[in-house]
């Protein structure tokens, strides 16, 4: 924690030079300043980019160091930075720079063997339907999966590149996988979010790679005001099939290894959901009683709609470039993220305490603004602040609970 | 814009399986269009609408839009409470989710009022119109189905935008009019507050969503 707060960090002279080609961080002084965008990035902005990108650059990188550098969030304009952060900090990539090549290459093997043992002969062009996934040997729980999967992936569209066929096929054999390697959960309604999500890093990554690559356009489009990388569906077909395949492996790992503590969240009724949520009930009944008793009288406690907030880890909340701020701070944080994950979900509901309860007598208006919370106005600031209220709150209950616990 | 004072306060379930159209058609029905977020449904979401209804009679309807995924059970089934109507839908290019209908009615009958007022719909008919192959469900099958059941019935398009306000609407008058006709009968008053449901904080609160005006 002190770390975090003091932000102290070694400094290199100079970057050693990565070993994985396709990783290779653009130099800051390059870029960021030839970059059509470059007058949006603060000075600070660019400090933060170059410490980062030097502690990538280590030999051994120091994952602690990472990750409270990370805490202070990725800058937009590289989305390199991000994929590389994230696959470490979860525990994807090895930190040993030495090793890394050779690991990841293994764990993407593994796991293409492991998908093409399930669709042997699933080329990426082709209409993912009932009728070429499913074969008679599958069980009804699998056959059951599929068909849900097939329905999910239609309808998850965090950009306009996940409507490519490519990706649509991407992320319906992730899921297949994710689905057949952890039975005890299955496939549940939310994970096409998360993988999603990674994905939208990883696809922003390769094309941000091959329009730096190609002359004319400097890099991914940036929507300056969203803030948010524009993901062509033309630019999916630009990427070569061996790219594809990297993606969705990591894809996987990621979201194997970002599920890894959140089991319980999809297993049978779903305790660890239920867990998540107690846990945020106990912050804002501290934080705020008024607050929840008012939900109270309105019928409509924080149990009804946080359950969405945990299932699908926010996703539902904000859109996907909100989002990624919000990952970024419970990627790099500390504790895991069922530990973390009630602070955010309390402060979010904290911030909007004074016009819930300006809903007097009025229940409906509660429930109509709660289930669509208006963060489709927030600008990064509001993300900033919101991470660092729960952060505060994590302060102020989380490292004196056993205090408070009788 | 004059608010209006609804009659009854009519709650409403929508329910059947994943990927249906329910939150299709719930959208079309309150907001004139598709959702803006796309998705699966988590658990359960509301909207409410008043309306004025054809055959005379102002309704508030607080309607609900249900998972249809098993795992979500729990937490939707716990809405069925109190609902005096439901819509049952279906895909009508998908048989299974037809087939469960059944289930569907079921589930009503565990967790719902006694005297549901339910409505069937076969969804997704804009597709069937441009290619009838796709088909799997037939008009005469559904309504045979819905005939025997006591179900009304109609097949519809969230996309395209056929029969939504149909469906809603006739349900909501079907269930008025059980209603009314229950009340004219005897002691008006009190019936009216144990059949139908209200909202226990402000029974008589004021519309701002007006219909008539
Ligand atoms: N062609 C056609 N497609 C539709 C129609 N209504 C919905 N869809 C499609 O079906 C998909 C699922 O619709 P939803 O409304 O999300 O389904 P749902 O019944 O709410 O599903 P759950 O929330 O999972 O229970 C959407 O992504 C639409 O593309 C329709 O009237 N016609
Ligand atoms: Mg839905």
């Amino acid at each position: 924690m002190l770390e975090r707060i003091k932000g102290v960090f070694s400094k290199k002279k100079k970057p050693v030079e990565k070993k994985l080609e396709e990783d290779k961080i653009p130099e800051p002084e390059d870029d960021l300043n030839t970059s059509s965008t470059s007058q949006t990035f603060s000075n600070s902005e660019k400090r933060h980019y170059q410490k980062l990108c030097l502690l990538l650059s280590e030999p051994m990188i120091d994952l602690k160091k990472l990750r409270s550098e990370a805490w202070y969030g990725i800058p937009m304009c590289y989305p390199q930075i991000r994929s590389i952060v994230w696959k470490l900090l979860l525990g994807y990539y090895s930190p040993n720079q030495e090793f890394q090549e050779s690991s990841i290459s293994r764990k993407r093997e593994e796991y293409i063997d492991c998908s093409r043992s399930y669709f042997p002969n699933l080329a990426y062009s082709e209409d993912l339907t009932e009728t070429n996934l499913i074969s008679e040997d599958m069980s009804i729980y699998e056959v059951d999966s599929f068909k849900q999967i097939i329905i999910d992936v239609k309808r998850t569209h965090p950009g306009e590149a996940f409507s490519s066929k490519i990706s649509k096929s991407m992320l319906t054999r992730i899921l297949f996988v994710w689905a057949f390697k952890h039975p005890a959960s299955g496939y549940v309604q939310g994970i096409n979010d998360l993988a999603a999500t990674f994905m939208y890093i990883f696809l922003a990554e390769e094309i941000d790679r091959i329009n730096r690559e190609s002359e004319g356009r400097k890099s991914v489009d940036i929507d300056l005001e969203h803030n948010a990388y524009d993901l062509k569906l033309e630019d999916v077909d630009l990427i070569e099939e061996e790219k594809i395949q990297h993606i969705e492996a990591d894809t996987y790992w990621c979201l194997e290894n970002f599920l890894e503590t959140l089991q319980e969240n999809y297993t049978e009724h779903q305790p660890g959901v239920h867990k998540i949520i107690a846990r945020t009930e106990q912050i804002v009944m501290k934080k705020d009683k008024e607050l929840m008793e008012f939900l109270e009288a309105a019928d409509y406690v924080p149990s009804k709609f946080v359950y969405r907030w945990v299932n699908n880890i926010l996703s539902r909340e904000f859109n996907v470039q909100q989002l990624i701020m919000i990952w970024d701070k419970i990627i790099a944080e500390e504790e895991d993220i069922t530990t973390y994950l009630p602070y955010v979900c309390a402060a979010l509901l904290l911030k909007f305490s004074d016009c819930i309860k300006s809903y007097a007598e009025r229940p409906e208006e509660v429930i109509l603004l709660i289930q669509d919370l208006p963060t489709r106005e927030w600008g990064n600031e509001d993300i900033k602040v919101l991470m660092a209220e729960s952060y505060q709150l994590q302060c102020l209950y989380e490292f004196n609970s056993h205090l408070e616990e009788k | 814009m004059a608010d209006p004072e609804y009659d009854y306060l009519l709650k409403i379930i929508l329910i059947g399986d994943a990927g249906v159209g329910k939150t299709f058609l719930l959208s079309r029905y309150i907001n004139e269009e598709l959702p803006r977020k796309k998705g699966p449904t988590i658990g359960v979401e509301f909207a409410t609408k008043s309306i004025c209804l054809a055959n005379g009679g102002v309704v508030k309807a607080q309607i609900w839009d249900t998972a249809g995924t098993e795992r979500f059970k729990a937490i939707t089934s716990a809405h069925y409470r109190k609902s005096v109507g439901a819509l049952v839908v279906y895909d009508v290019t998908v048989r299974d989710t037809f087939l469960h209908v059944k289930k569907w009615l079921d589930e009503l009958r565990e967790h719902g009022e006694p005297g549901i007022v339910v409505t069937l719909v076969g969804n997704k008919v804009d597709l069937v119109k441009d290619d009838p192959s796709l088909r799997q469900v037939t008009t005469e099958e559904a309504q045979k189905f819905a005939t025997k059941n006591d179900l009304l019935f109609e097949e519809s398009s969230a996309i395209e935008d056929i029969n939504v306000k149909l469906i809603f609407e006739n349900l909501l008058q079907k269930v008025y009019d059980v209603k009314s006709s229950e009340f004219t009968d005897e002691k008006y008053n009190e019936k009216k507050k144990r059949l139908v449901y209200q909202d226990p904080s402000k029974p008589q609160s004021k519309d701002s969503s007006s219909c008539c005006n």
